[in-house]
């Protein structure tokens, strides 16, 4: 614990996140896994909480449809998330390729997002809990460096690879390919110009390390800025009813 | 009437009474402790095991003010209960969570305590919610003491005379916890780390159980310390059967009650556990001379006990008066010899034909309780992974069938009607105590707290049945695009339709919801035993009344501490 930040628990910070997003769509929507998947990147130290506060303008009072922003017929779909809060709307996306993908279909998204696009790596693991293999990759906030994710079925990890070098022009900012086959995620990746194979990486974090961290979070707690804290709490707060007399009698008085 | 019919021998983890009947929130709310429960289970572990818990510390001054410490020492680790004991202005004394001050407050945490640690969770403990505690902390509660009973009873011991068992019963303890925080609240373990580094307590709620057998442990010694304070030359002991007979109280209000509705698969785990007991009972033992010989003799016990508790709530103590009677009942048809049981499922029937829900659900309690042999070795909840993912690629036709086959009682509920959509739950500014408000005419519906699952199971039925008019062929996955609204219904549906137990049937937004249901069944599982209502909201009861104490372990253990009795006084009339 230091002045500026303050160590967490993973269920308090889940407990926190629950109330935020409940406050922000009136109950309405799945607050529940959208706060998970803010806490799966706190604890494996990538900066959900970040991404929210920064993001927050973008959630609603309202759950808002994706379907009428989901454009094309047939793969690759396009999705644009601008203006909308996407650790809301980013595992719908994933809920529909999860559900087509399982049936047989081999599907690419193509994403446009305002912000850190790590939100959709907690979209991976859905997938991988469905048996599927998954990619993504997006040209990183620098404008100069990429990112590059992939899982495999069954894994609660997946591995996720820097790379220097700006080598593909995404005219989107994500591509996702979800399939049963891992030999059409992989020609999804290349069909954007990145191949592992012969590109520099520049560094990966493995999903063993990736476990390594999340463990180390609940041990020692997960340390998060105050004054995010403080901007989450004051929303979170909003789902609060002010007390009186006749609310007290509502507990038992 | 409900019939009894055990289906083969296959028992362990087969069960036998149906959800629409194990799962109607009357019963649930006439449920007793099992020798499964918690603390029932701790108990035994600390007996068989031979904890070695031991005071280290204890600065207390002539009122009684001050810390203590107490170790336990397990498996290679060392757990430390500090307790804070201060001076509480009558004027600040509450049961209620929104409480600012308590006569004692108290933590759990791992490891021997350093004074640099000491001084931080003397700066924090005390404050309870507005505190912080460090990631080794497992536990933090409070404590009040009873008002009739503590000075009482130090009065008693300083004049060198033991209290009155009478007494003891009225009350049944010395002091009533309020609130214990565990689960990583305030900045201590995660319930992960708690079941993967601190094994000893990887079993629900059991950190949080030993923590209030710890309370109780410290009650009676610092009662003991204010006595010999007041008077060195005459003050005694408490006799050791009276320590045992002392418990330690506690309140529970709303608070537990979304716990229930929020943790689905942790219910039906601990549902499962009790109904598999039961059926175990049922399939592998016949009510022969020695069975029936316990049957009487534990119904007496159990009669005994009820008769003895002094309960304030009216219709609580009808309803101990009416399984008084029907206790009596049994109990002299076994004497004569007129009952006459093929097997165990008889009695179970004979109950649902003429007798209320509390004796019904007493006997399921009595039968487990006469059959350690079959039940005290079934398979243990452990820890369950409470995992609600949805199915994207499920058939929407699959899914409506599982809401109509699985969920039929919810779509029974008629929510136009006034009656059925009267009440709210919401959360207090006031330390987001949970408190129930009436829709029509209290503010705070638009922030309720979304516990009403048969509410939500309707919604989204109606939105499903809606969107399968175009969509006959779709998946979850498109409906949930399209009505992100409903996608926690929907996976949650999904998890529970395939479990037998979990989802508590009832309409929670009815104007007649009784949350003191909820809150029994919850205390079932611990292993509380004396509920007595304060109000349609809140409940006192008592734990681990007549459990070993300390200086108990190691010594003999016989495991038939339920149904506590009120010991027999020395000079009372044989």
């Amino acid at each position: 614990m230091t002045g500026t930040s303050l160590s967490c628990s993973y269920n308090e910070l889940s407990a926190l996140l629950r109330r935020f997003f409940e406050a922000l769509t009136g109950g309405r929507g799945d607050y529940a896994t959208a706060a998970k998947s803010v806490c799966w990147l706190e604890l494996r130290g990538l900066d959900g909480i970040r991404q929210l506060v920064a993001d927050k303008d973008n959630y609603q009072q309202e759950v808002r449809p994706l379907t009428d922003i989901v454009s094309s017929e047939s793969t690759p779909y396009s999705v644009d998330l601008s203006g909308r809060g996407v650790f809301y709307d980013g595992f719908l996306v994933f809920d529909t390729a999860i559900g087509f993908a399982m049936h047989g279909a081999a599907l690419v998204y193509h994403i446009d997002c305002e912000g850190d696009p790590r939100f959709v790596l907690p979209g991976l693991v859905l997938c991988s809990d469905a048996g599927l293999f998954a990619t993504v990759c997006w040209t990183n906030e620098d404008g100069a460096s990429m990112s590059v994710a992939s899982i495999t079925p069954g894994s609660k990890n997946p591995t996720l690879s820097f790379i220097a070098d700006k080598i593909s022009d995404l005219s989107h900012k994500i591509m996702l390919a979800v399939s049963q086959d891992a030999a059409f995620t992989q020609q999804a990746l290349l069909d954007t110009g990145i191949d592992l194979k012969t590109t520099r990486v520049q560094s990966s974090i493995t999903p063993k390390e990736f476990q390594e961290r999340v463990d180390a979070s609940l041990v020692n707690g997960i340390s998060v800025n105050r004054e995010d804290l403080s901007i989450l709490s004051s929303i979170a707060d909003r789902v609060l009813v002010e007390s009186s007399d006749q609310s007290r009698k509502g507990a038992g008085d | 009437m409900n019939s009894y019919h055990p289906p083969g021998n296959n028992y362990v983890g087969q069960t036998h009474r149906s959800a629409g009947m194990v799962m109607d929130l009357k019963r649930l709310g006439a449920s007793f402790p099992t020798r499964l429960s918690f603390i029932r289970r701790l108990i035994r572990r600390i007996m068989q095991e031979k904890w070695s818990i031991t005071r280290i510390s204890f600065d207390l001054d002539d009122n009684g003010f001050g810390q203590a410490i107490y170790q336990l020492e397990i498996d290679d680790k060392v757990y430390s209960f500090v307790v804070f004991a201060d001076y509480l202005d009558p004027e600040q004394r509450s049961d209620r969570v929104i409480a600012e001050k308590w006569d004692m407050t108290a933590t759990l945490c791992e490891g021997p305590v350093s004074d640099t640690q000491l001084q931080s969770l003397k700066e924090n403990v005390p404050l309870q919610e507005k505190g912080r505690v460090s990631s080794n902390c497992l536990v933090l509660t409070r404590a009040n003491k009873s008002q009739r009973n503590f000075e009482y009873v130090v009065g008693k011991l300083a004049q060198g005379q033991q209290p009155s068992s009478r007494s003891m019963a009225d009350v049944g303890y010395l002091y009533r916890t309020t609130a214990v925080y565990g689960s990583g609240k305030f900045g201590m373990a995660d319930w992960q780390k708690v079941s993967h580094i601190y094994k000893t307590f990887a079993s629900p709620f059991a950190a949080e159980m030993f923590t209030c057998f710890l309370i109780r442990e410290f009650s009676l010694d610092q009662a003991e310390h204010l006595a010999r304070r007041r008077n060195p030359v005459t003050a005694i002991h408490l006799d050791p059967a009276l320590k045992r007979y002392i418990g330690i109280g506690n309140a529970t209000g709303l608070g537990m009650a979304p716990y229930l509705i929020n943790h689905p698969l942790l219910i039906e785990n601990w549902i499962n556990i009790r109904e598999t007991a039961l059926n175990a009972v049922l399939n592998q033992s016949m009510p022969d001379a020695n069975g029936l010989h316990n049957l009487l003799a534990l119904c007496r016990k159990a009669r005994q006990h009820f008769a003895e508790a002094t309960i304030d709530d009216e219709i609580q103590t009808r309803k101990n008066s009416t399984l008084l009677d029907h206790l009596q009942e049994l109990i002299t048809e076994l004497e004569n010899g007129t009952l006459k049981l093929s097997n165990w499922s008889d009695i179970l029937e004979l109950a649902s034909d003429r007798w209320s829900l509390e004796t019904q659900e007493i006997l399921v309690s009595i039968l487990i309780e006469i059959h350690a042999d079959l039940v005290d070795d079934l398979p243990q909840v452990t820890t369950v992974d409470e995992h609600y993912p949805l199915r994207p690629a499920m058939r929407l036709t699959e899914l409506r069938s599982r809401i109509e086959q699985k969920y039929d009682w919810a779509l029974r509920y008629d929510f136009s009607k006034d009656d059925e959509y009267a009440l709210f739950w919401y959360r207090s500014v006031e330390k987001m105590e949970p408190r129930l408000g009436v829709r029509k005419t209290e503010p705070g519906s638009d922030r309720e707290t979304p516990l009403g699952i048969a509410h939500a199971v309707q919604s989204s039925f109606k939105a499903l049945s809606s969107f399968m008019e175009t969509n006959q062929d779709g998946l979850v996955g498109e409906f949930v695009l399209a009505h992100p609204e409903h996608r926690a219904i929907i996976r949650r549906i999904q998890t529970m339709s395939e479990t037998t137990y979990g989802e508590i049937r009832a309409n929670l937004y009815h104007a007649d919801t009784l949350p003191l249901n909820l809150l029994r069944c919850k205390l079932s599982f611990f292993g509380v035993g004396k509920f007595s209502p304060r109000s349609r909201f809140w409940v006192r009861n008592i734990m681990f009344q007549g459990a070993p104490i300390i200086a108990d372990i190691g010594q003999d253990f016989q495991d038939d501490w339920c149904f506590p009795l009120a010991p027999i006084e020395a000079d009372a009339p044989a």
